[in-house]
């Protein structure tokens, strides 16, 4: 299935990229399920320079995810230097594929984080081909 | 730590189709949202709920079946490291 690139804008205005070109991100909606069992949908980036899909800690309140205390380990690129993470598993569905999956996923106590699917499992999952030059990206599940 | 776990597809109803899914508008939000979480209607249109945390905003928008939630970022470039 096809999808629309997402403009990059915010309240504070559309981003631009160096040639004056609106940015635009690969953006996947997701269908969550919260601790009292109401669905509600996420918005993710596809990132493939993420290893593993990384999350705002907050989602794992509010999905009921428990997070293993043990099973923490540090990581870069989302802040200033080591940024502590929890692992946990991440349940999901693609709203528009109609597709249930979980996801190892290390989930980050920080400002800067929505949701970014990483490589680990995901990429395995799907064959995901960026269409930039004409504004879309393909998801194409893998049989195996 | 997850090294028996099973990952991956658990269920797929849908399958492919040969549609492109359009990308979400997201024009509705403000400058003061930055750095709070939000809930919209499900077409983006609307906003439902801005709080400090995912779960005041989920508890505010609780009478809506069908929302978007998110953090709202700060207009920036974003990379990931290399090395």
């Amino acid at each position: 299935m096809k999808f629309r690139y997402t403009i990059a804008s915010s309240p504070q205005g559309t981003l631009f990229d160096s040639r004056g070109k609106m940015v635009k991100r690969p953006v996947l909606s997701l269908l969550l399920k919260g601790k009292l069992g109401e669905e509600f949908e996420a918005l993710a980036v596809i990132d493939s320079g993420a290893d593993t899909t990384t999350l705002n800690i907050q989602y794992a309140e509010a999905l009921g995810i428990s997070l293993d205390k043990e099973a923490k380990k540090d990581i870069i690129g989302v802040g200033s230097g080591r940024v502590p993470v929890h692992t946990g598993i991440f349940p999901f569905k693609i709203k528009e594929m109609g597709i249930d999956l979980e996801v190892p996923a290390w989930f980050v106590d920080s400002e800067n984080v929505n949701i970014l699917l990483g490589q680990e499992v995901f990429f395995d999952m799907f064959k995901i081909r960026f269409e930039k030059d004409h504004d879309a990206f393909e998801l194409v599940e893998v049989k195996k | 730590m997850y090294k028996n776990q099973i990952f991956g597809i658990i269920h797929n109803m849908k399958g492919s189709r040969n549609t492109i899914v359009k990308s979400p508008d997201l024009s509705v939000l403000k400058a003061e949202y930055v750095g709070k979480w939000v809930a919209l209607s499900s077409n983006y249109k609307k906003l439902l709920a801005v709080g400090e945390t995912l779960s005041a905003v989920l508890r505010k928008a609780a009478h809506t079946p069908h929302k978007v939630v998110l953090k709202v970022l700060p207009n920036l470039g974003y990379a990931p490291n290399v090395r």
